[in-house]
């Protein structure tokens, strides 16, 4: 049993090994390295004799259920073409995944989802829906580690003139296609480090002191006076 | 003065300025009461939603002539300075760290870097900002980016924006917000980022005694650093708390230092001297977006120039209508607020309905 672990052990790691010689590196459009890691990822060996029934409103394919979320009701073949063993989406793009495909290719994907959301789309494509950047002519994005550890982009450009604002970001990189909801991600403290604000209860007290001893003062100055006299 | 030795007469003068005393009194009453209390109905028009021919109507009186050789040579030499500076702080890292190092490579990277601008507003800009209350879940990304961007020192407090929290029902008040929450968001909480509202009649340019505060054609309220003597009287004029006083001396960073500076915005600031946030001058002037927008991980925030019909900004204003903070100060804020409609779903709630 232990030497039949072992040898699939082994036989995944030369898989892996030779993989990774295909893998070629390049970088998207944000100059985050990135692989073409699809091409050696074996979509297409069950994907070209993929024949789907046109009916079927549970998925059990990869785990996604249609059942559920804004997207329920949906059919697989609503935004999948069949012709091409799901391989291709209906407005003729190929599949690619943010992260790991380029920028451009995932973004070609957006129109897709404009065909529905309309208004969201032309929203989008003026900026006013997600996130918008720029780009420069010879510029890149670089990260840096801030405060707190919490990354910033910063944008290098030669001659810092005559920036293009475009859309940053695909659809799919916030939007999950098959659940589209937004959840918030972490809530961040306070970028600074001063000391924390005093606790209100202790604000009560002393000025609840101040006055008594105030009121003390003013009692013990009438008395002596009169005894003064 | 016979009189004054006489009792009657005494008494008689004190029943005098008693009553005098008790009109006075009255009257100083009715003139509180005349004062504090306000027709509804005044108020509420106040608080009528701002529609397009309403801003664009809006006129700036200020100006501000300094442009071009001049301060550009300002520029050369803040530039010059700055570098040294720079170099000197990346020498000491260098030492700590060894000469090799990526942190030694990259500081001195950094501060050759450094290019001071002095970029003339553009003619026929008008900028605005606006945020979807609906959509902002108060994660304080924006303060982080912001920080970032602007080389803001942390150890004070100086960050440009406060993020509030503000109850979703009723009135909701200013002064009841809550600045140090720490999870968000909540249910029945909206979010509101407070920075430069960049107000068409600002009363921080009224007050400033030196004129180093002004409001440019495009817009932007912007400081002169050099120019500010540091009285405060714009963080006391200010009715949003939108300025902040460099009590410290800021630090030099050099590792995470932004090299893209402008004279008037980002540039390392003086000790003594009052800053806010300039919409990121350094970065809008040349046709992009200010860092909040971009770091923005709900999409939340919109910019764009009103006088440019293609604008995302004026398809907001035409599409949602907008509002502005503080409305009865006149102060016409530049910055809108909106309720978008699709709202992120709370933490704790179910969501994807």
């Amino acid at each position: 049993m232990k030497e039949l672990l072992m040898l699939t052990l082994a036989v995944l790691l030369l898989i892996a090994s030779t993989a990774s010689l295909h893998i070629q590196a390049s970088s998207n459009d944000n100059g985050v390295p990135v692989s073409n890691y699809v091409n050696v990822y074996p979509c297409k060996t069950c994907h070209a004799n993929f024949q789907p029934s046109a009916t079927t409103n549970v998925s059990v394919y990869h785990g996604i259920n249609l059942t559920v979320g804004p997207h329920r009701g949906l059919q697989c073949i609503n935004c999948h073409n069949p012709e091409s063993g799901m391989m291709k989406l209906q407005n003729g793009v190929e599949i690619a995944f943010y992260g790991l495909h380029n920028n451009s290719m995932v973004m070609k994907i957006n129109s897709l989802c404009g065909s529905c959301h309309e208004k969201e789309y032309e929203s989008y494509l003026k900026g006013a829906h997600g996130n918008e950047t720029f780009t420069c002519a010879g510029g890149m994005v670089e990260e840096v580690i801030g405060y707190n550890g919490v990354t910033y982009y910063q944008h290098y450009c030669p001659e810092d003139h005559g920036y293009t604002p475009e859309p940053a970001k695909p659809c799919i990189a916030c939007h999950n296609p098959h659940n589209p909801t937004m959840y918030p991600p972490t809530t961040l403290p306070p970028p600074s480090e001063r000391p924390p604000p005093p606790n209100e209860d202790y604000i009560l007290i002393g000025g609840v002191s101040v006055l008594t001893a105030g009121f003390a003062l003013i009692a013990g100055a009438a008395i002596l006076n009169k005894r003064g006299r | 003065m016979v009189e004054s030795k006489n009792g009657n007469g005494r008494k008689r003068v004190d029943e005098n300025r008693r009553t005098t005393i008790k009109i006075l009194a009255l009257a100083a009453m009715l003139s509180a009461v005349d004062v504090t209390v306000m027709d509804r109905d005044v108020f509420k028009s106040m608080l009528k939603k701002v529609g397009l021919n309403d801003i664009l109507g809006e006129e700036s009186k200020f100006s501000h002539p300094e442009y071009g050789t001049s301060l550009e040579a300002r520029a050369r030499r803040k530039e010059e300075e700055l570098k040294r500076l720079c170099m000197d702080a990346a020498e000491i890292i260098c030492e700590d760290k060894g000469e090799g190092s990526t942190e030694c490579s990259l500081a001195r990277e950094k501060c050759s870097k450094i290019h001071v601008k002095a970029t003339p507003p553009q003619k026929g800009k008008k900028y605005a900002m606006a945020l979807d209350v609906d959509k902002c879940i108060g994660c304080r990304r924006c303060e982080y980016a912001c920080v970032m961007e602007n080389n803001t020192p942390w150890n004070m407090g100086m960050d440009w924006i406060t993020v509030l929290e503000v109850s979703r029902e009723g009135v909701a008040e200013l002064q009841d917000a809550k600045k140090d929450y720490i999870s968000a968001p909540k249910p029945g909480k909206v979010y509101v980022p407070v920075a430069c509202q960049h107000c068409e009649d600002p009363p921080c340019v009224h007050v400033c005694p030196v004129v180093a505060t002004w409001k440019d054609e495009d817009g932007i309220v912007l400081i002169d650093y050099d120019r500010c003597i540091g009285c405060k009287y714009c963080v006391v004029a200010c009715p949003y708390g939108a300025r902040r006083f460099n009590l410290v001396k800021p630090k030099l960073e050099p590792v995470k230092l932004n090299p893209n500076m402008h004279i008037h915005g980002n540039i390392i600031r003086p000790v003594h001297v009052v800053e806010k946030c300039t919409w990121c001058v350094q970065r809008t002037r040349d046709g992009g977006v200010p860092a909040c927008v971009e770091a923005c991980p709900v999409g939340a925030r919109v910019f764009g120039d009103l006088n440019d019909p293609e604008s995302p900004i004026r398809q907001v204003i035409d599409e949602y209508g907008v509002f502005v903070l503080k409305p009865e100060t006149g102060t016409k804020p530049k910055f809108f607020y909106f309720f978008g409609g699709a709202q992120t779903p709370r933490r704790g709630e179910e969501g994807g309905e």
